[in-house]
C-alpha cells in the first residue's frame, strides 16, 4: 500500500521533472532558431559574394558568344569569297587551252616547213645529179647543189630538233594544266569542308 | 593501286582477266598517242598515262568494252571511250590515294602524242613505272606511272575488302 503522503511526493518529483524537460525544450528550441537564423544570415553572405562573380562570368562568356559568333560570320563571308577562286581556275584553264591550241598549230606549222625541206633536199639531190652528167662544165653548178643539200639538211635537223622541243612543250604544257586543274579542285574542296565545319559552328553558336 | 585501276578500266566485264606486269623500258611502247590524265595533293602529282592507236584492234576493244558494235564506234566515240578510261584508272587510284591523303584531286583526261613522253624524264620525275596490261583483247595495252614527290611520301596501303582486286601494293 502506498500512503498518501508518498504518493503526493511522487507527483511533486513526476511534475517537476516535467518542468525541467520543458525548460530543456525551450532552451534547444531557441538554440535551433538561432542556428537557422545564423545560417540564413550565412546563406545571404554567401549570395552577396557569389553572385556579383557568377553575373561577371555570364556576361563574360556572353561576349565571347558574340564575338565567336561575329567571327565565323566573317570565316563564313571570307570563305564564300575565296570559293570565287573556281572563277581564277576557269581563266588559267582557257588561258591553258589557248596555249595547247598555240602549240597545235606551232606543230602544224613545223610539219608543213619538215614537209619543204625533204623535197628541197630531193631538189638539191636532182642538182647534183644533173650538175654531174654536165661534166666539167657543171662542177660550178655542182658545188652550189651540194651547198644547197648542205643547207637542206642543216633544215631538215633544225626542224626534228623544233618538233622534239614542241613535244616537250606539249608535256609540260598538260602536266601543268593538269596540275593546276586538280589542284584547284582540290582547294575548291578544302574550301567547302571548312565552310561546312564553320556553319556547324554558326548553328551551335546561335542556336 | 594503279594496278587495280588498270584491271578496272580496261578489263571489262571481266577485270579478273587482266594482268598487269611491269615493262623495263619504253621501246617497248609502239603505239601513237597517249591519254594522260593526273592526280594531285600538296605533297605529290601523280600522272598516269595510257598508250593507245586508233587501229581495229584497239577500236574493237573498247568497243567490246562499252558493249558498241566496233563498226558504229566513230572517231568521237572512239576518243571519248579512250577518256572514259583513263578517267576510270586515274579515279580509282585517286579514290585510293584519298584513303591515306585527305586532300587529292584528280585532273581532265588530255590526249597527246606518244613522243611528248620521251620528255618524261626531263619532268624532275620522283618515280617511273611502265606496264602492260593484257586482256582478252588482240593486243595488250601499256600504261607509264609518274610521279612527282615534293616531301617525304611513304604509306602503307592494302586493297580493301570491297574491291574485287586482291593482294597489296606499296608504292613508294
Amino acid at each position: 500500500m502506498v500512503d498518501a503522503d508518498d504518493a503526493k511526493a511522487e507527483a511533486q518529483r513526476l511534475l517537476e521533472e516535467l518542468d525541467a524537460l520543458q525548460q530543456e525544450r525551450r532552451e534547444l528550441r531557441g538554440s535551433s532558431e538561432s542556428e537557422r537564423v545564423e545560417m540564413q544570415a550565412q546563406m545571404v553572405r554567401l549570395q552577396q559574394d557569389a553572385h556579383p562573380g557568377a553575373l561577371e562570368q555570364l556576361e563574360r562568356s556572353q561576349r565571347a558568344g558574340a564575338t565567336a559568333l561575329d567571327n565565323s560570320k566573317a570565316l563564313s563571308g571570307e570563305i564564300v569569297a575565296l570559293l570565287d577562286l573556281v572563277k581564277t581556275f576557269e581563266r588559267w584553264h582557257a588561258d591553258m587551252n589557248e596555249l595547247v591550241i598555240h602549240n597545235r598549230a606551232m606543230h602544224e606549222k613545223n610539219d608543213e616547213f619538215a614537209s619543204i625541206v625533204k623535197y628541197m633536199i630531193i631538189v638539191t639531190l636532182n642538182a647534183s645529179i644533173e650538175a654531174a652528167r654536165a661534166g666539167a662544165s657543171g662542177r660550178g653548178f655542182a658545188v652550189v647543189a651540194d651547198e644547197m643539200r648542205n643547207l637542206a639538211a642543216r633544215a631538215e635537223s633544225l626542224s626534228e630538233g623544233y618538233r622534239n622541243s614542241l613535244h616537250q612543250n606539249d608535256l609540260i604544257t598538260t602536266t601543268t594544266f593538269q596540275d593546276l586543274q586538280a589542284g584547284g579542285k582540290m582547294i575548291i574542296g578544302s574550301l567547302a569542308g571548312l565552310n561546312l565545319i564553320n556553319n556547324k559552328i554558326k548553328d551551335e553558336l546561335t542556336s | 593501286m594503279l594496278t587495280l585501276g588498270i584491271k578496272a578500266s580496261m578489263g571489262g566485264s571481266t577485270p579478273e582477266n587482266c594482268e598487269v606486269e611491269v615493262v623495263a623500258n619504253l621501246k617497248d611502247i609502239r603505239e601513237t598517242n597517249v591519254v594522260m590524265l593526273t592526280v594531285a595533293s600538296f605533297l605529290f602529282r601523280i600522272s598516269v598515262l595510257i598508250y593507245f592507236s586508233s587501229d581495229d584492234a584497239t577500236r574493237g576493244h573498247f568497243a567490246r568494252v562499252n558493249n558498241v558494235d566496233p563498226l558504229e564506234m566513230n572517231d568521237q566515240a572512239f576518243f571519248d571511250a579512250i577518256r572514259e578510261c583513263g578517267n576510270i584508272c586515274c579515279g580509282t587510284l585517286n579514290r585510293e590515294l584519298a584513303r591515306v591523303y585527305p586532300h587529292v584531286a584528280m585532273s581532265t583526261p588530255n590526249i597527246i602524242e606518244r613522243e611528248c613522253v620521251n620528255h618524261l624524264e626531263s619532268l624532275n620525275v620522283g618515280h617511273l613505272q611502265h606496264f602492260r596490261a593484257t586482256t582478252d583483247s588482240d593486243k595488250p595495252f601499256y600504261v607509264t606511272l609518274c610521279v612527282r614527290d615534293y616531301a617525304d611520301i611513304d604509306f602503307e596501303w592494302a586493297v580493301a575488302e570491297d574491291t574485287t582486286a586482291a593482294g597489296e601494293m606499296e608504292f613508294f
